[in-house]
C-alpha cells in the first residue's frame, strides 16, 4: 500500500503576486476616482 | 475535450486573430481619442466621436468577445487547460475584467457620439469626458500588451488546481 501524504503546493510565482498586487491598486484608484465625483458623467 | 491538431490551431488563429484585432482597434481607438480632444477643426473632432461610436460598438465589442470565447475553446482543448496554468488564469482574469470594462463604458462613448452627431455641438463640450476617453483607451492598450506578453512569455507556474491535476495524473496507473 502506498504512503498518500500529500505533497506540498510549490508558492504562488513572485510576478503573479506582483500581478495581483498591481490589480489591487489599480482597483483601489478606479474606485477612490468615481467616488470623488470622477466618473464617466460626472464631467461636462 | 482534447481536439486534434488542426481544430486546434485553427481555434488559436482564430484566437491570435480576435486578441491582435483587439488590440489593434484600441490602438486606433486611442489615436482617433487624442484628436478628438487636439484638433481645432469642429468638423474633424464632431466626425472623429461619431467614428468612434461606430468603431467601439462594431468593431471592438464583437472582438473583445471573439478573443474571450476563442480563448476558452482553445485552452480547453489543449494540455493547458483554463485553471491549471497562472498565465492561462491570469489572462482570463484580463480578458474577462477588460470586456466587463469595456460594456461599462460604452454607454458615456454612445453618449458623446450623439452629442457629436447633433447640430447644436460645442467645441469646448464634454472636455473632461473626452479626456476619460484618452486615458482609458491608453489603460486598456497597456492591459492587452500585458495579455499578449504573458501570451507569448508563458511564465512558469502552475495553480493549486493545476498542481493537484499533475499529482492526480502522476499517481494514476
Amino acid at each position: 500500500m502506498s504512503d498518500q501524504t500529500p505533497t506540498p503546493h510549490a508558492p504562488r510565482p513572485r510576478w503573479v503576486t506582483a500581478l495581483l498586487i498591481g490589480a489591487a491598486i489599480l482597483v483601489v484608484a478606479f474606485l477612490a476616482l468615481h467616488l470623488a465625483g470622477g466618473g464617466m458623467r460626472g464631467h461636462g | 475535450m482534447a481536439m486534434s491538431p488542426r481544430v486546434r490551431k485553427l481555434a488559436l488563429t482564430a484566437h491570435v486573430t480576435a486578441s491582435v484585432g483587439w488590440f489593434g482597434a484600441v490602438a486606433v481607438f486611442l489615436a482617433l481619442a487624442v484628436t478628438g480632444l487636439t484638433a481645432k477643426d469642429a468638423l474633424t473632432v464632431r466626425s472623429v466621436y461619431v467614428t468612434m461610436g461606430v468603431t467601439g460598438w462594431y468593431v471592438i465589442v464583437p472582438l473583445c468577445f471573439a478573443s474571450l470565447a476563442t480563448g476558452v475553446v482553445s485552452s480547453l482543448g489543449t494540455t493547458w487547460g483554463l485553471l491549471r496554468y497562472y498565465w492561462v488564469t491570469v489572462k482570463l482574469a484580463i480578458t474577462v475584467l477588460a470586456t466587463g470594462a469595456l460594456l461599462l463604458h460604452m454607454p458615456p462613448i454612445s453618449h458623446i457620439a450623439s452629442a457629436a452627431a447633433a447640430p447644436d455641438w460645442s467645441g469646448d463640450a464634454l472636455t473632461g469626458l473626452r479626456t476619460q476617453l484618452v486615458v482609458q483607451s491608453a489603460a486598456a492598450l497597456v492591459v492587452l500588451l500585458l495579455a499578449t506578453a504573458l501570451s507569448m512569455y508563458k511564465p512558469q507556474g502552475r495553480t493549486r488546481y493545476g498542481q493537484r491535476r499533475q499529482q492526480r495524473s502522476l499517481v494514476a496507473p
